[in-house]
């Protein structure tokens, strides 16, 4: 096992549970992606209500939610790029670790939600 | 359906429970092995020769060579087969350099001495030898060539691997694994795919049996045993040690809960993110959740690493990807029907609050602990809104 963990740790392979840098990448996106519906959002639901309360529709605040959700991982991360006490891997791995489990369950249940939906509906394109 | 799976489980269950016996019966055979250690370093290379003597004298046949570098300490390990030995010969350099020779032992097969020999014990020829401080230091005279030391072994040592019979198997495993094992049975009751998670979890903790342990981890578990405690390390995690320990339990069982609740928590959080998915089949999503915490378990990650590492990052961790699973629960449950989004979105940043104090409280020390108990409420408080039986959420 730890033979197979150190040839891992010096090949390519390593980017994929090696490198914070990936994911941390991933997370960055993941906050814009984020944003980005938050704001096509809120200007929809402002368009209908205006400047009200109503305006916070459920999907307004869900993605809200979401974005700060998102941002936790960057957060942890983040810190570690104001100050560190020494360059260990495992500074960050909660952040990584978990971005991984985001990253890789939303891919694979992606493929597999359309791979379902041809099944369901075998004439969609 | 129910009994079928309770079979299953059960069966499995029984299967693992055979592993763990086969395994164990092995290292108790292991047991009887013994190897010929010592130090020995000399200011040239050269190799060194070590003879036993098996009843009929030093003879080239029961003799091992090992390459040594030059000025450069080895620790020589040599395997004893099993039968009877009368005595070792250690020819420590084939030129005429200087040499030490130290810590001569007869040890068992995880590396605990059986059996150590003071240097004055052997008998020594042609070296120009002297014991200082256990050690023996020899050669450095040109006319001198060929040293050598024996000991003669008195009792001789009869290296015997006796297999061991299945109550002596037995007795191991349930002393060794049995509250594991009962764990496990408890895990695969929740299902299958969390008894295969929980079997992946078992089957690392015989590999890395008994754990690995960090010099923060080795510190806390004495501040646990010795019950004085500071704030070097999080004290909350000291503290707990301190309970864990005091109800009886050990650390290995603890390192196996640590390796339990993060695989389930990968799993968990997981089935949460496809749960916003809804044409995936309801029955696949915890076989797919399944699916990806055994992929970070291969050495493409440093999951079972860190799961079998009792470490306050492995705690951060685990606790990291359980908030990352019960949070986006709560926020998939904003857009449920009759529930006050504002109300939701509050109670879920008290959560999120929550968890936050506790893996600071697992990072920090304890003065944090005071803003938990408020927070516990709220976060169950959090916990037990919304619509429990949605589909696809487990």
């Amino acid at each position: 096992m730890s033979d197979l963990s150190f040839r891992v740790s010096e090949s390519p392979l390593r980017w994929f549970g090696g490198v914070h840098a990936v994911w941390v990448g991933l997370n960055l996106l993941a906050c814009l992606a984020s944003l980005s519906g938050l704001i096509r959002s809120l200007r929809a639901s402002v368009r209908e209500c205006g400047w009200t309360w109503k305006a916070g529709s459920g999907e307004v605040i869900q993605l809200l939610s979401l974005l700060f959700l998102v941002l936790l991982p960057l957060g942890y991360a983040a810190t570690f790029f104001v100050s560190s006490p020494a360059r260990d891997f495992r500074y960050m791995y909660p952040s990584t670790l978990l971005m991984q489990v985001w990253a890789l369950s939303f891919a694979l249940g992606w493929v597999m939600d359309r791979l379902s939906k041809k099944q369901i509906d075998p004439h969609s394109r | 359906m129910k009994v079928k799976r309770w079979i299953i489980a059960l069966a499995v269950w029984i299967l693992v429970f055979a592993a763990v016996l086969w395994f164990e019966s092995g290292a108790l055979k292991k047991d009887g092995m013994r190897f010929f250690r010592f130090h020995v370093s000399a200011s040239q290379a050269g190799s060194v020769q070590v003879f036993f003597d098996r009843g009929h004298g030093f003879r080239e046949e029961d003799s091992v060579r090992r390459r040594i570098p030059a000025n450069e300490r080895q620790n020589i390990v040599i395997l004893l087969e099993p039968g009877m030995y009368k005595g070792f010969r250690i020819d420590p350099v084939d030129n005429a350099s200087p040499y030490e020779l130290s810590s001569m032992e007869i040890t068992r097969v995880y590396g605990a001495s059986d059996q150590s020999f003071d240097a004055s014990a052997w008998f020594s020829h042609n070296s120009g030898w002297r014991v200082d401080d256990g050690r023996i230091i020899g050669g450095g005279v040109s006319e001198i060539a060929d040293p050598w030391h024996a000991l003669a072994l008195e009792p001789p040592l009869n290296v015997v691997l006796t297999g061991s019979g299945f109550r002596d198997s037995l007795s191991a495993v349930l002393e060794q694994h049995g509250r594991a094992l009962i764990l496990l049975g408890l895990v695969m009751l929740l299902g299958p795919s969390a008894g295969l998670l929980g079997c992946v979890a078992f089957f690392f903790r015989v590999l890395f049996d008994p754990g690995f342990y960090s010099p923060d981890s080795i510190d806390q578990i004495s501040q646990a045993q010795i019950g004085q405690f500071w704030d070097q390390h999080p004290v909350a995690m000291a503290l707990f040690l301190q309970a864990w320990l005091k109800i009886g339990l050990t650390i290995r069982d603890l390192i196996f809960v640590q390796a339990l609740v993060g695989l389930l928590g990968v799993q968990y959080t997981a089935m949460r993110v496809l749960d916003w998915l809804p044409n995936i089949e309801k029955a696949w999503r915890p076989w797919l959740a399944c699916l990806l915490a055994l992929l970070l378990c291969t050495p493409l990650s440093p999951l079972p690493w860190y799961l079998n590492t009792l470490w306050k990052d492995t705690w951060t961790a685990i606790l990291f990807v359980w908030v990352g699973g019960i949070a986006l629960r709560m926020v998939r449950d904003l857009r449920e029907p009759g529930i006050n989004p504002w109300l939701m979105g509050c109670r879920w940043l008290g959560c999120f609050a929550l968890m936050q104090s506790i893996v600071d409280c697992s990072a920090f020390s304890i003065p944090t602990i005071g803003i938990t108990g408020p927070l516990i409420r709220i976060t169950w408080e959090s916990m037990s809104v919304g619509p429990r039986s949605r589909s696809g959420s487990g």
